[in-house]
């Protein structure tokens, strides 16, 4: 990494542990069409921080990570770890320092081998730990994801969901990773089991020091677990901040939507978000706002225009990309796009 | 809220003493182990329980859509008042299930991959109500506008791959409407979808509840699904109800130490202040059950009476009972869903 570039040295990055900037992933598709799966999204985590990734199926969550991971090689955009910027060939020590767990552990270990030969072969392969420390190491890395030391013995299919998935955890630790991402780590799991397995995230960021994306379609999963918010929609970003500001004032359309259709356990009655139809494809993405088929308060502009991401207050962190998410801005500071919610008129997606 | 004493007629579906015994290499096990419900005209009830905890089981049971490791081992399954064939697997002749239709959680691989969704559609109407092709495609098309399908004219020519997760639950359960059925058995129907999709499905479910009367038993693992579509709640663990009642009444304060670890275990969006709590120890191998409640080496309030004897289902409030011998402790305020 001696030609990690210059922009390296930038002081505003120094905080960010893994960075990912403009990044765009477009799929071919039948008919020599291409999917844009993201298409343009920038995050950043810190060292002790959860990012939640949130959205629905194709919303290009699990590609963006991927591409972080190093699984996946974006056409255009940037990931930088601790500010060095990550090549599409990762050296094997970079590669060992973004580990991804996914959401069916049982497919992503192989049923063949004891959790000890998995651990020291890993261990091994990586020339980590000296032989004659390598079983301390493993009993640590039990230990760290709270399994007993006997677990060791054992093969993938004795053990229960939450345990595989803590498996898959401790071989991700194994390699001694700064940044953890977890695609979906808790939805194949009982609801009983679920919430251990958020707390051993929350403790590993603790004692680990680690940066970890978690990625979810639950709102509760993210909320109680992240420090950071990111919505996706069709490959973009539309709206972000910390978690604690962002689930106190959600601002798009969207995420309102998502927050109104999650399942609350004391909530009696049904919860009919304000939602039209189903995402539309990505092959051929609305005009304007992506969104705007689909939202309750669309207006002309949202099929004009595409709203760009900005903060909802001068100076916020949070940002949102829509027409009508900030606060309403003084007629003086702010011309341009109308602030308020002046004439919500529906504009339905009724073009054939 | 529907104890209503009106009608004359017995319960829509009426369900006692169900028993299924599984078969499995290392020996014999009651997957369902009697279990008794009704559901009133247009009643809603919710199953939960972790994997394996027979929710799923007992619907398959009453569909007659056993698995053939699996058979009916004893119990009663009333439409109407009017017993089903009592057979396993569903025969020709067994008209009365009829009146029952099941919705799988996974649409994809319920439905024919090499048939339009409209001849799927319109495949009861035309054998079973004798419809002509005609009016088979037309009550085919009313089904799909029904469940809310755009563009029913040309979704009809669709195959299943063609569709979206959420649109392919709609055409299954319009194939479930096809037969007219009286209730609809529901097997975690949303639990693959988006939460948005999942919560347009239920209330397209709750919309044909409320013009049609259809009653509907609902599994599920979400507790907060539950919460929002159904009446009553019942809570199964290693095969048996443990808790049944009101599901307000339920979810708020429980009255069986699994139904209140079910509760505290639970992720919830607004719900910031509480840590959820893991149930400790693991659900039981169903071959090697525990002597007495099937809970208690797992439960706070276990004593040494639990694990003495059966613990069967009785009064704990209106309209409520559960399967506890110490469930006062929790009524008393051990546990429950206060907090903050």
């Amino acid at each position: 990494m001696a030609d990690a570039p210059l922009e390296a040295q930038d002081p505003g990055r120094a905080d960010a542990r893994l960075e990912a900037q403009d990044l765009m992933v477009s799929f071919p598709v039948a008919g020599g069409r291409t999917l844009r799966a993201v298409d343009g999204v920038s995050f950043r985590v810190g060292a002790g921080q959860i990012l939640g990734l949130v959205g629905e199926s194709g919303c290009g969550k699990t590609t963006a990570a991927r591409c972080m991971a190093g699984l996946l090689t974006p056409d255009s955009g940037t990931v930088r770890l601790d500010g060095a910027q990550l090549g599409a060939r990762r050296t094997a020590a970079q590669r060992r320092a973004v580990q991804m767990i996914f959401q069916d552990p049982y497919s992503s270990l192989n049923p063949r081998l004891t959790i000890r030969r998995m651990l020291r072969e890993l261990l091994t392969v990586h020339k980590l730990v000296p032989r004659p420390a390598m079983e301390q190491r493993c009993r640590e890395l039990m230990r760290l994801v709270g399994l007993p030391a006997a677990a060791l013995d054992g093969l993938p299919a004795q053990f229960s969901g939450g345990q595989r998935q803590r498996i898959a955890i401790a071989r991700a630790l194994a390699v001694e990773p700064r940044v953890l991402i977890a695609d979906e780590p808790v939805s194949a799991l009982d609801v009983s089991v679920q919430a251990t397995i958020l707390r051993l995230f929350a403790e590993l960021r603790d004692e680990l020091g680690l940066a970890m994306i978690i990625i979810s379609h639950n709102l509760a999963v993210v909320r109680q677990l992240s420090d950071q918010v990111a919505v996706m929609y069709l490959g973009r970003i539309v709206e972000e901040g910390g978690t604690g500001e962002l689930f106190g004032s959600v601002r798009h359309p969207y995420a309102r939507a998502l927050l109104a259709a999650a399942p609350r356990l004391h909530q009696r009655g049904l919860a009919r978000p304000d939602l039209r139809g189903e995402p539309p494809s990505p092959v051929d993405p609305p005009s304007g706002c992506r969104f705007h088929p689909r939202c309750p308060l669309a207006a002309d502009i949202c099929q004009r225009e595409d709203p760009r991401p900005r903060p909802v207050r001068p100076g916020s962190t949070h940002i949102v990309a829509c027409h009508f998410g900030a606060d309403p801005v003084p007629a003086e500071a702010g011309p341009g796009t109308p602030a308020v919610i002046r004439d919500p008129r529906r504009v339905r997606g009724s073009r054939p | 809220m529907s104890a209503q004493i009106s009608a004359p007629l017995s319960p829509l579906l009426e369900v006692s003493d169900l028993t299924v015994e599984v078969r499995r290499p290392r020996g014999r096990f009651r997957a369902v182990d009697g279990v008794s419900f009704s559901l009133p005209d247009g009643g809603s009830l919710g199953i939960v329980g972790e994997s394996g905890s027979g929710k799923s089981m007992t619907l398959r049971a009453i569909m007659g859509l056993l698995p053939r490791t699996a058979r009916v081992q004893g119990g009663t399954v009333l439409v109407a008042g009017q017993p089903v064939a009592d057979g396993e697997r569903r025969s020709s002749g067994d008209r009365r299930r009829q009146r029952l239709a099941m919705v799988f959680q996974d649409a994809l691989s319920a439905l024919d991959p090499v048939m339009t969704v409209g001849a799927q559609v319109a495949e009861a109407p035309r054998r079973v109500g004798g419809l002509s092709a005609r009016a088979a495609r037309e009550r085919a098309l009313d089904l799909l506008r029904t469940v809310g399908i755009p563009d029913p004219v040309r979704r009809y020519a669709s195959y299943p791959h063609e569709l979206s997760g959420g649109l392919r639950q709609r055409v299954m359960i319009a194939i479930a409407l096809s037969t007219d059925p009286a209730v609809l058995l529901c097997d975690e129907p949303t639990t693959a979808l988006d939460v948005t999709i999942q919560a347009q499905i239920l209330g397209l479910l709750q919309d044909l509840r409320a013009a049609q009367g259809l009653g509907i038993v609902f599994v599920t693992h979400d507790l907060g699904v539950v919460g929002q579509i159904c009446d009553e709640i019942a809570v199964m663990y290693a095969g048996r109800i443990v808790e049944t009642g009101p599901v307000g009444a339920v979810l708020d304060a429980p009255r069986h130490p699994y139904t209140a670890a079910l509760v505290a275990s639970a992720v919830d969006v607004d719900d910031l202040g509480r840590i959820p709590q893991a149930i400790p120890g693991e659900v039981p191998d169903p071959l090697r059950l525990p002597p007495g409640c099937p809970f208690q080496p797992r439960c706070p309030l276990a004593q040494s009476d639990c694990a003495v004897g059966p613990v069967p289902l009785r009064d704990v409030g209106p309209g409520r009972s559960a399967a506890c011998l110490h469930y006062e402790a929790l009524a008393a305020g051990v546990s429950g869903p206060d907090h903050g």
